[in-house]
This record gives C-alpha cells, structure tokens and sequence, in this order.
C-alpha cells in the first residue's frame, strides 16, 4: 500500500513527523497536525504534519469489506478479508514514517475509535525503529473522552511503545517535550495546563502545508475560536476539563480566515471549539466582518459552520440571524439536548421552547441547517417524555429540510460531572465501568430503555422524512447495549 | 533491523512451594530452549519467561517435578491442602497481553500418562502446546484474541 501524504521519493528526512490517526468519521480535514505543525517549528525543528484520517477515509470508501475494516478500528475483530490490507496499512504507514528517520512521531486520536491504530501504528513503527521517540494525544486516548485515566497511554507505556502522552491542550506541551522538558505539566501526567486567554491570542495559524485537499469530500478548514463554554450543563464532560471559558477575537479569527483563503484558496470553515457565540460581543463583530466582507466579496465569498448555543429571543435576535446569514453561516450545531423544555431547564440549558421555534423558524427563513444534537434518557427522563418528544417531531415538519437530528448514544454520566458528583443524591447508581451503565430505580431508567427510547426517536424521526445523523460510533453503542442481556 | 515476523513470546507463571520443592517449567521451540527461573519475593514464587521466536511456530511448554503420590496433600477427610502445582498468569506476544479468557479455556496440558486437560491450572506433569500459525505479531495477537 502507498500512503501518498507520507511518500518520501527523495529520502527527506524530519525531525518530527505528525498524523492524525484512522479512524475518524469525518468528510474533511482533522486540524491536530496542523495546529502543532508550528510549534515543532518554533522548538526548531523540521515537521512533516498529515492528515492520515482522510487518506485512510477514502481507501476504506472503496474497499469491499468497508464496513468490516471500521469495526476493526473499533474492537480489533480481524478476520481472512481484511486481515491482509490490515497489515498492509500499518506495515506500509509506519515503513513510509520510518523512512524520514524522525526523532519524534505525534499520533493524534481525536476518538476512542482512533484507539487501535494508535495501538498498531506504535507497534509496527517501534518494531522498525525502538530509537524513535513515540508521542500520542488527542480525546481518543482517554477512557472517556475527556476525562479519566488512560488505559491506552498506560498499556502501550508499559511495553515501551510509547513513550509520551501528552494530555488536553497540547500546544505548551509538546513545545516544552521538544526542547527538553519531558516533566512539564501534561505529559505523562493526569493534570495538564488549559490555555489562556492570552495563550489563545498567541497561537500560531495552523499550517496544512503537508495536507491534500482533494482526499477529501468537503474542502473545508478547521479553526479554533475558543475553549471552554458559557453554559454549566450537568451532563458536560467538557467543561471539567476546560473550566474557564476563553476566547479569541474577532479581528483574530477573521485574519485567518482572509490568510488561509489567500494560501489554500479554501472559502469553507468549521469551528472545532465548543461554541461560536459564547462571547456575544466578539462573535457579533465576526459576523459583522464577515457579513462585510461577503458582501464586497461576492466571488470568493466565506461560509462556515460550528457549535452555536440557543438562547432566549431578544430584542436583538432578528438582526443577529440576518448577520448570520450574510456572514455565511450555512450549518449550525445546536445542542438542543432534549425537546422537553423542563428537562433542559434541570440539565442547565435555559432556553424555553418558544425559543427554539423561534431559532427554527429564522433558520428555515435563511436558509441555515440546523444540526440539532440530544440526549436521549436524561436522568429524569421517563417514558412520557418520549412521547412529547415524538408528539413534537410530528409537529414540526415544517422544519425537516432545515433540520438534522443526531439523538446519540443515550446519556453518559462522565468523571467528575455535575451528575456524577451529585450520583446519590439524584438517585443514579452506577452498575458497570461505561459512561452509559447506570439506573435510576426511582423512574425504572435503565441502560436498555434508554437505548431503545434513542432508537425509537432514530426510528420515528425517519419515519417523518427528517434528516437523521447517523454517527457510527453510536449506532454501534446502542446495538451493544441494547444486546447486552445484562442490562 | 528487526524483523516482522520476530516476536517475543512472554509467559508468567505463580508456583506452590511443596515438599520444600518446585515444579520446573522450560519453554522449547525449533530455535530456543528458555528454562524457567522462579523467583521468592513477599511469600510468593513466581516466574517471567520470555523466549524470541520467528513466526509461524510452536511452542512447548513442559512441565515436571511432581510426584503426584506425596506432593498432593490430602485431609482425613480427603480434602486437598496442598497442591504442587504452576499456574499460568499471563501470556503477552511483544507486550500485548492475551485474555483470561485464552489462558482459561485455550491451554490443554498433555499428561505422561495420556490424559488432556484445559486448564492454566498445571498440576500436572506433562506438555502444553502452542500453535503460532500466523506469520506475525499482528495477524497471531489478534487470532489469539478472538479465537
């Protein structure tokens, strides 16, 4: 197999060299590599910073046993049909690795379903070379995306094929790794250093030098808005770790935006951050430069896309979807969590549900897709819940060709969460090791009814012509726990 | 440079101290002979042993030493209440550990006298055998886990 995005025909060599490893259910660019592309530069360095995920994305769409090389990168089931182009794909990336006679390699694992290449790929490029240093990083490392410990960093450690595991923002890491500071916060340790605002403010642009955009069905470029979040969400995972919210500016962000259009000639960005519109006043100046710049640029106009959060109507509500619509807006992921209003008041999300009809109702007005995110079985959640949410399904077809709905793989009570400190109280005894294995004896919500409520909705949405996300990685965990007898 | 079809095959083991004795465990393939070297530590005998081999191969594991008449210690009421005996802990092919599951239901020793048991329970002396068939770490790790 040739990797085309590690082809070394003249024997260049690097002294670091980053992917972001399969697999990664995305039609465009994963941003990792190119983000710390200039870091290992600032260090003094030489990089080489590919984007492995989209190359392996598009060799797998074509495969005939597609569909049996993804569950591999989900729990390692190998057999005869795909064992052969396994074991060409990690032989062949880590030849093609090796074969810069790197100092470093940095796998990026942006899902836990990244876990098994990383796993393999440190495997076969040790076995080449046990003298190259092996870092890893990114969500997927982790047990439970965000939070707790390790399985993966600790197992491949302790058998000497990795060597570092850098853990949540790694820009400050990796620089101090590189120039020497292996004991620095965040790298083989639990606690890691966020991001300052100031620190935002200074990051290098990405640089996708390295990367090629016609692997991908979208052209689009990640950017990074901000960290952290405005909302306190029970259930959020994210803001244990990212515990302050910060941001960049809007002059910043859109100065980006203008130098990555100039070398790239890519129009289309997507916020990898947690929301776009946590600072009202930075992210109504970017739609207003954006708006501005649409408008006298009507030939390399920019569009966009990212988290958004829905808050109560205002005075200024009308104007701000208008901007949002000049400013290129064209997908908005909204977590909408759940279409009952009390159980999005308990979660914390404070919007009421003459709201969302009225964001809906703007967004079919202009044109903007809605990614509407859920969670299905709340803590309080019980079966009449359900059948609102159905009974507002039905109601609101009106906005089908607007809306996408993902309903998720159930709720997950994570490490150190709002719900998992306050468990006893709220009545949710945990009973086994996953996020999604516990009950609430009081309302008889068990894993297994909960699954099948979220396929139901899945089912019923569909039933309605609605546009449905289907994540892989959820369909796979709601069959498991639906099938699970214990549960 | 190494090559891919070299592995590193490691087996831990936990031995009973009997009759002031041990049973001895050697690990035999076409290319190596590894004998097993128990250590004392905190009250407890146990072993690593790890022997290099070249994919696709076979490896024995032999135990010996027990005299099953004297070193299976019987109560009046014919309880046992000591036992010679190796339990095999782990088995990891470069570092990957296999299941419990393999260890439990995967190995079967060959008694001296014609008997076969699955088992990582060896009171028993005799040969437990294992087929690497595949001609990697990869391809055999994961036959072993799925198995």
């Amino acid at each position: 197999m040739h990797i085309d995005c590690l082809q070394n025909p003249f024997e260049e060599t690097r002294d670091v060299i980053i992917v972001s490893v399969p697999w990664v259910d995305t039609s465009f660019s994963l941003m990792a590599p190119a983000a710390l592309k200039p870091v290992v530069e600032k260090a003094g360095m030489t990089c080489l910073a590919v984007d492995l995920n989209g190359e392996i994305n598009e060799k797998i769409k074509i495969h005939p046993f597609k569909h049996k090389i993804i569950k591999f990168f989900f729990d390692q089931y190998c057999d005869d049909d795909i064992e052969p182009w396994l074991i060409d794909f990690f032989e062949s990336t880590a030849r093609q690795i090796v074969s810069f006679n790197p100092k470093f390699v940095g796998l990026s694992a942006f899902s836990y379903v990244c876990k098994n290449s990383v796993r393999w790929l440190s495997y076969y490029i040790k076995k080449l070379n046990p003298d190259i240093k092996i870092i890893i990083g990114g969500p997927g490392c982790l047990q439970h995306a965000l939070t707790g410990p390790s399985d993966l960093a600790q197992e491949l450690i302790s058998i000497g094929l990795v060597d570092y595991h850098i853990r949540g923002d790694g820009e400050h890491a990796l620089y101090e790794l590189l120039t020497g500071n292996s004991a620095y916060t965040g790298i083989n340790s639990d606690y890691w250093k966020e991001l300052s605002q100031e620190d935002l403010h200074k990051l290098p642009m990405p640089d996708y030098t390295d990367y090629n955009f016609d692997v991908y069905e979208k052209r689009i470029l990640g950017l990074l808005g901000s960290r952290g979040c405005v909302r306190q969400c029970k259930f959020c995972d994210y803001i244990e770790n990212w515990k302050k919210f910060t941001w960049r500016t809007a002059d910043d962000i859109f100065e980006e935006m203008v130098n990555q259009n100039k070398k790239y000639q890519i129009r289309t960005f997507k916020f990898q951050d947690a929301l776009t519109n946590g600072n009202l006043k930075e992210f109504n100046k970017l739609i207003t430069l954006l708006a501005e710049y649409n408008t006298a640029n009507p030939d390399n106009s920019f569009s966009w896309t990212g988290f958004y959060i829905f808050r109560e109507i205002t005075a200024h509500s009308l104007t701000e979807w208008e901007l949002l619509s000049k400013s290129g807006a064209i997908i908005l992921s909204v977590g909408v969590e759940n279409l009952n209003e009390h159980i999005r008041y308990h979660m914390g999300k404070k919007f009421s549900n003459t709201s969302l009809d009225f964001h809906l109702e703007q967004a079919k007005k202009y044109n903007i897709k809605v990614v509407m995110l859920n969670i299905v079985g709340y803590i309080s959640e019980i079966r009449e819940d359900i059948d609102f949410a159905k009974k507002w399904l039905l109601e609101h077809t009106q906005y089908k060709d607007i809306l996408k709905i993902q309903w998720g793989g159930t709720l997950g009570i994570f490490t150190n969460t709002y719900l998992d400190r306050h468990k006893e109280e709220l009545g949710i005894k945990m009973i086994g090791e996953n996020p999604q294995s516990w009950v609430n004896e009081s309302i008889n919500s068990t894993p297994k009814i909960r699954a099948e409520w979220a396929q139901e909705l899945n089912e019923f949405s569909k039933y309605l012509q609605y546009d449905i996300a289907e994540n892989l990685d959820n369909h796979y965990l709601l069959e498991s726990i639906v099938n699970d007898k214990n549960k | 440079m190494t090559k891919i079809n070299e592995c590193c095959v490691e087996f831990e083991f936990e031995f009973s101290y009997v009759n002031n004795k041990l049973m001895q465990v050697q690990l035999v393939n076409d290319q190596n002979i590894v004998l097993v070297d128990p250590q004392h530590v905190h009250d407890r005998y146990w072993a690593v042993a790890k022997i290099n081999v070249s994919l696709p191969t076979t490896i024995k594991l032999e135990f010996e030493g027990k005299d099953p008449n004297i070193d299976t210690v019987l109560d009046d009421k014919g309880n046992i209440v000591e036992d010679l005996y190796v339990k095999i802990t782990a088995i990891k092919l470069d570092g990957f550990a296999l299941k419990e599951n393999f260890l439990h239901q995967r190995l079967t020793i060959h008694t001296l006298d014609n008997q076969c048991w699955t088992t990582s329970y060896i009171g028993f002396n005799g040969t437990i055998t294992i087929n690497f068939e595949k001609s990697n770490t990869f391809s055999q790790y994961l036959y072993f886990l799925n198995y």
